[in-house]
């Protein structure tokens, strides 16, 4: 061993070497766990992030379907509600892609006010009482097939329009009433426009009035059918303008009709 | 036998260099930093959802949604948004987005993408 010097120095540093090799690859395993569990958050974030992103865009088509719907045509007053929620609960969307399905429907609900946390629709986010809320029923399901991590959830979320339906039908049934009311009880001599005209018009001003506080317009429209007993039919039209929706201004319209039969003077 | 015992510590020495550099944490480190700016580019984008709101990006024209978009683009992040295919504005050099977010909104696919700004 006298003649080689350097044999405590190689297996001094031997010793060493394998420390560090042994250290160094401690490091190695713990990056590449560290890997493996950022590459399952990375997965579980796309599936959050992208679920989210998909949701809040089909719940933002379902309201501009809905309100595509509230405003092409004009609702019959005394069946307004129920039509509207059959038109509504009729929306349905779907969305695939990236390894995410995303399915919405739609119904109408009176869970009265209450908050959500689907901000990202925001105003029409949660419901307000008094006004048209939609409910969400969304399905998500995925996958990130190289981390394993899978989702599969369902949400429902309450949405709203600024549609005061109930409102609505009120002030348009009310308007009936009280037209085929006042009408019924008022007396025409003559059976012409002239004498009927003023009276209809007169009776219209508290139901327009009324209306017109709570933000509806009425038209009101009659035509005379039968001179003896005179007789006049009349269609009442309301309608809520300038709804801020969420692809723009919108309005809904309600109609009825009515008829009244006007006493005679000599009656 | 000195010519062994250098044979031995060369072969001791380098066997443990080439050992360090195949097992070195810096592929696996690189591997997460991706992903942690991945994570939080998407986070970004769904932060931008969020801000303007989807109602008002329902009501946007390409054009405001990209302004917008832009506006919110800042020294370390860059956004970009494709409108049924069409980018905004020329992506950014370095290739694809690093994160991305894909969504129908009436009436086309909307494609949120986003940058490092250091790699672009």
């Amino acid at each position: 061993m006298a003649d080689r010097p350097g044999v405590g120095a190689t297996a001094i540093s031997a010793v060493i070497f394998a420390i560090l090799l042994l250290s160094n690859f401690a490091v190695y395993v713990a990056a590449q766990q560290r890997s493996v569990l950022y590459s399952q958050a990375d997965a579980e974030d796309f599936l959050a992030d992208g679920g989210a992103a998909i949701m809040g865009a089909e719940a933002a088509n379902i309201l501009a379907r809905a309100q595509s719907f509230l405003d092409s045509r004009v609702f019959y007053c005394a069946n307004a509600t129920a039509a509207i929620g059959g038109g509504v609960r009729g929306l349905t969307d779907r969305h695939q892609s990236g390894g995410l399905n995303v399915s919405v429907s739609a119904g109408i609900s009176d869970v009265g006010a209450s908050a959500d946390n689907l901000t990202m629709l925001s105003p029409f986010d949660g419901s307000v009482a008094g006004e048209l809320t939609i409910l969400l029923r969304v399905t998500e399901s995925g996958g990130a097939p190289t981390s394993g991590i899978t989702m599969s959830r369902a949400e429902t979320h309450p949405l709203h329009l600024p549609v005061r339906l109930e409102g609505e039908e009120r002030a348009c049934t009310g308007a009936v009433q009280t037209l085929e009311s006042a009408l019924s009880s008022s007396k025409v001599a003559n059976c012409t426009d002239s004498q009927v005209g003023p009276l209809v018009e007169s009776a219209s001003l508290g139901p327009v009035s009324a209306a017109a506080g709570e933000g509806y317009e009425i038209r009101i429209s009659y035509s005379i059918t039968q001179r003896a007993p005179c007789t006049a039919e009349f269609e009442v039209s309301v309608s809520q303008p300038d709804i801020d929706g969420p692809s723009g201004t919108f309005t809904v319209q309600m109609s009825d009709e009515g008829s009244a039969t006007f006493a005679s003077p000599e009656g | 036998m000195r010519f062994l015992d250098i044979a031995t510590a060369i072969l001791l020495g380098s066997s443990a260099i080439t050992g360090m550099a195949v097992w070195t944490p810096r592929n696996a480190d690189a591997g997460t930093q991706t992903q942690l700016t991945q994570m939080e580019l998407r986070d970004a984008l769904l932060r931008f959802m969020q801000q303007p709101g989807e109602a008002w990006i329902l009501r946007s024209s390409p054009e405001e949604l990209c302004t917008q978009l832009s506006s919110f683009s800042n020294t370390s992040e860059t956004f970009l948004a494709l409108v049924n295919g069409h980018p905004c504005t020329r992506p950014p050099p370095g290739g694809s987005p690093v994160a991305n977010l894909t969504f129908d909104l009436f009436p086309g696919e909307v494609i949120l993408e986003a940058w490092p700004t250091a790699q672009g």
